[in-house]
């Protein structure tokens, strides 16, 4: 395994996305409508090494949330849904796995199209989770959800236009 | 990678606890992070942390619920004695308020007299909260026992009253027990007033029905009807003025006669006595006081 090579575009990536989700993107909603929510760092941990062990992932996971916590003053909110996506990686790229194996990418990117597919199952999850947890109660679940769709809409495209400029692929 | 470096570089225990979360495929580091971020969002977030507070509070808040309604019976006893207690110091402080009429552009106005600057209310009258411990209301002189005696400040002749009557009168004081003349009780005479005539009568039993007593010595030429309301008339130093004792059940004026003879029925119910207060007329002890000195002096 080739360490170095993984570890450090990883770390760009995470500072790159964190500062563009915790001083551009939090600023969106109130300057727009409430509803679009663009939410561009789970992608940290979507485009994490394929061997990365679990329990690395989930604590790395949990790291990432924490720091775009501290932008947007909610102290565990991001965190809570991040640990949770993480852990869930693993299973949602089982499921994914293509009829070949992985081969020799060290990314989780087969092409785009797989690529939003992956990513599309996993954002779910972690909005889904975001957003419950920032409600904290089940009074207002029909509003919960209309945040959850709206913010996977807009933050998928999101997704793809970060996939085209940057496009990662080992 | 990393899972290589372990063995030599930590402590035993610190290994144990690392290989617990390595080898649950991450379940055990998911849960106690989840956890740390549960904490992490009651505590430090206001919206979050408020809901939590209230639900918890749901929750214990039945729990304590039931726990009070199966506890509050263990202190009831002490609970009403405080109340009682309660209820004599209102009952002094409000009878101790007096009324005069103060003079107000070119009219009069009915003021308490400590709401004047520069009077001083000088009280009349103080309760002593007790219960009755024997009660008896089938015979036709009727006495009870209340527990209170000498060392709390009871005395013979101290009117005993109930939070909505007249009771009886004190005769004989133990030292920590007393013995009271029931209203039913032949011997008893109350001296009463009819509210809306300002008419003085006298109250007394006549042996048989222990829910009405007998006003006597009010004159055919006033209006009496039934419903009438009865209060003690303050003339003597027993009671306080204005003590409700019942309202008039039977108006009869007998040919011939000039009094009427009007049954009273007692509002205060005798055979459920329980809570009483003696009434402590602070000036009758001045006035005992000065008798016994004038007697001593004879």
């Amino acid at each position: 395994m080739n360490s170095s090579g993984l570890i450090w575009p990883n770390v760009f990536r995470y500072v790159l996305l964190v500062l563009i989700q915790g001083l551009l993107l939090k600023e969106l909603p109130e300057l727009t409508n409430q509803y679009i929510q663009i939410f561009i760092y789970p992608l940290i941990i979507c485009l994490l090494p394929l061997g990365t062990p679990v329990p690395v992932l989930v604590l790395i996971g949990f790291f990432v949330g924490l720091s775009v916590d501290i932008f947007y003053g909610s102290i565990g909110v991001h965190a809570a849904a991040s640990t949770l996506s993480a852990y869930v990686r693993r299973l949602v790229i089982s499921a994914f796995e293509p009829r070949t194996g992985f081969g020799s990418t060290e990314i989780p990117n087969v092409n785009l199209n797989w690529f939003l597919r992956y990513a599309g199952v996993l954002y779910g999850v972690h909005l889904a989770m975001y957003f419950m947890v920032e409600a904290f109660t089940l009074v207002y679940f029909g509003k919960t959800t209309i945040h959850t769709i709206v913010a996977w809409i807009v933050s998928m495209i999101g997704v793809l236009l970060y996939m085209i400029i940057f496009n990662p692929k080992k | 990678m990393l899972l290589l470096a372990l063995p030599d570089l930590l402590h035993p225990d610190m290994r144990r606890i690392i290989q617990i979360f390595l080898h649950n495929g991450g379940f055990i580091t998911f849960l106690v992070l989840e956890a740390i971020c549960f904490i992490m969002i009651v505590n430090y977030n206001e919206k979050q942390g408020s809901i939590w507070a209230f639900t918890t509070e749901l929750f214990s808040g039945r729990l304590l619920n039931q726990k009070q309604r199966m506890t509050k019976y263990i202190n009831l006893s002490e609970v009403n004695d405080s109340l009682s207690a309660e209820n004599a110091r209102l009952h002094a402080a409000l009878l101790n308020r007096q009324m005069i009429s103060v003079p107000v552009k070119d009219t009069f106005v009915m003021r308490f007299v400590d709401s004047i600057q520069g009077t001083v209310v000088v009280p009349k009258f103080t309760y002593i909260s007790g219960r009755v411990i024997t009660n008896n209301t089938s015979g036709q002189n009727n006495f009870m026992y209340i527990n209170r005696g000498r060392n709390s400040g009871v005395r013979p002749n101290m009117g005993v009253v109930a939070s909505d009557g007249i009771v009886g009168i004190v005769r004989h004081v133990g030292d920590d027990l007393c013995v009271a003349m029931s209203v039913l009780n032949r011997q008893c005479r109350i001296s009463a007033r009819l509210v809306k005539q300002n008419a003085l009568g006298s109250l007394s039993y006549e042996g048989q029905d222990p829910y009405h007593l007998a006003l006597s010595d009010i004159p055919k030429h006033i209006d009496v009807a039934v419903g009438d309301s009865v209060v003690t008339s303050g003339y003597s130093a027993m009671f306080p003025s204005n003590i409700f004792i019942g309202r008039v059940a039977e108006v009869e004026l007998p040919g011939g006669e000039n009094f009427y003879k009007l049954k009273v029925r007692l509002n205060h119910d005798m055979g459920r006595t329980d809570y009483v207060y003696l009434v402590d007329n602070l000036i009758q002890q001045k006035l005992d006081t000065l008798k016994a000195s004038i007697e001593d002096e004879q």
